[in-house]
């Protein structure tokens, strides 16, 4: 848990300097090598394939979500079909 | 005699229901279930009050949620044949027999197509799109993939394991008969646009449409 606060802590600080101060992310890149030729293409693609991963997982775990529900209250409908089916064959 | 099953699933339709269920049993169809999927009018009230067999869902889970639940129901009372269709009046139960005539002769699914000519504008855009879908993915170029009215042999009803709990439920129906290869015929069904079933709002708005493209194309 603490970690996790500590992982989104830093995120949202980061966002929040790169709102304020957006030169940061200029000299950022300049210091980690990117931005020069194909760089920064590949590291925007990349970002793409991670955003598109993400929102994919987002889906499946909503869908996969909604099944279980689904299936619950479809359960819980037919019960009554089922104990009379039973109750009348015995 | 085969016993057969009408299924109709039903959300808010206390406009339509009574009077679909009327129309069932003249002609001659008592084995109605009724799966109301968490309406939140007066639908519930009116199937009591018809005696049509009455399962409820206690939140609303889709079109395909309820017909599942229905067909389950229909084969645990010892169905032979069972129908689908809606619950809005679009589907005309004086087509129930030629919807039981091919699955009589040996036909394991009966697919219902309407005429496109009748249909509303959108509708119809949006059904020609979702038949060249399913036609391009699964090999079936069915002539009317999103119709609710339907057919199917207890066998079949068993066979196909849909999962998806709304509109694409139908496409799944293909789906399955595809991937079952079951034997499949096409009927043409009358469809009935009143005022309220052309314009009642549904969720097959686009994006929607493109959720269950999604869903179709790329969950398991």
């Amino acid at each position: 848990m603490k970690i996790k606060t500590l992982i989104f802590s830093g995120i949202w600080t980061g966002i929040a300097v790169l709102a304020i101060f957006p030169q940061v992310s200029h000299y950022i890149s300049q210091r980690l090598g990117i931005g020069v030729g194909n760089n920064l293409n590949v590291l925007i693609f990349t970002g793409f394939v991670v955003a598109f991963a993400f929102i994919h997982k987002l889906i499946h775990d909503t869908d996969h979500l909604e099944q279980t529900i689904t299936k619950l209250v479809r359960a819980q409908s037919l019960l009554s079909v089922k104990r009379n089916s039973r109750r009348s064959r015995n | 005699m085969p016993k057969t099953f009408i299924i109709i699933p039903v959300h808010n339709e206390q406009r339509s229901v009574a009077l679909v269920i009327k129309a069932v049993r003249k002609q001659g169809f008592n084995n109605i279930i009724v799966v109301d999927d968490g309406s939140v009018d007066d639908s519930v009230k009116l199937v009591q009050k018809s005696g049509a067999r009455l399962i409820t869902h206690a939140i609303n889970r889709g079109k395909g949620a309820a017909t599942k639940t229905g067909i389950d129901a229909a084969l645990v009372l010892g169905a032979d044949y069972l129908i689908t269709m809606d619950g809005d009046g679009q589907h005309d139960p004086h087509d129930i027999p030629k919807l039981l005539s091919p699955l009589s002769r040996g036909f394991d699914v009966v697919l219902g197509y309407r005429t496109f000519s009748l249909m509303p504008f959108m509708k119809k855009i949006a059904n020609i799109l979702s038949n060249i879908f399913t036609g391009l993915l699964y090999g079936i170029w069915a002539k009317d993939s999103m119709c609710g009215f339907k057919g199917y042999t207890a066998g079949a009803a068993r066979t196909i394991d849909p999962h998806q709990d709304d509109y694409e439920f139908e496409n799944e129906i293909i789906a399955e008969i595809a991937r079952h290869q079951l034997r499949f015929s096409q009927v043409p069904v009358r469809t009935i646009y009143t005022n309220y079933s052309s314009h009642k709002s549904t969720r097959l708005d686009l994006p929607h449409a493109a959720k269950i493209v999604y869903k179709l194309l790329f969950t398991p």
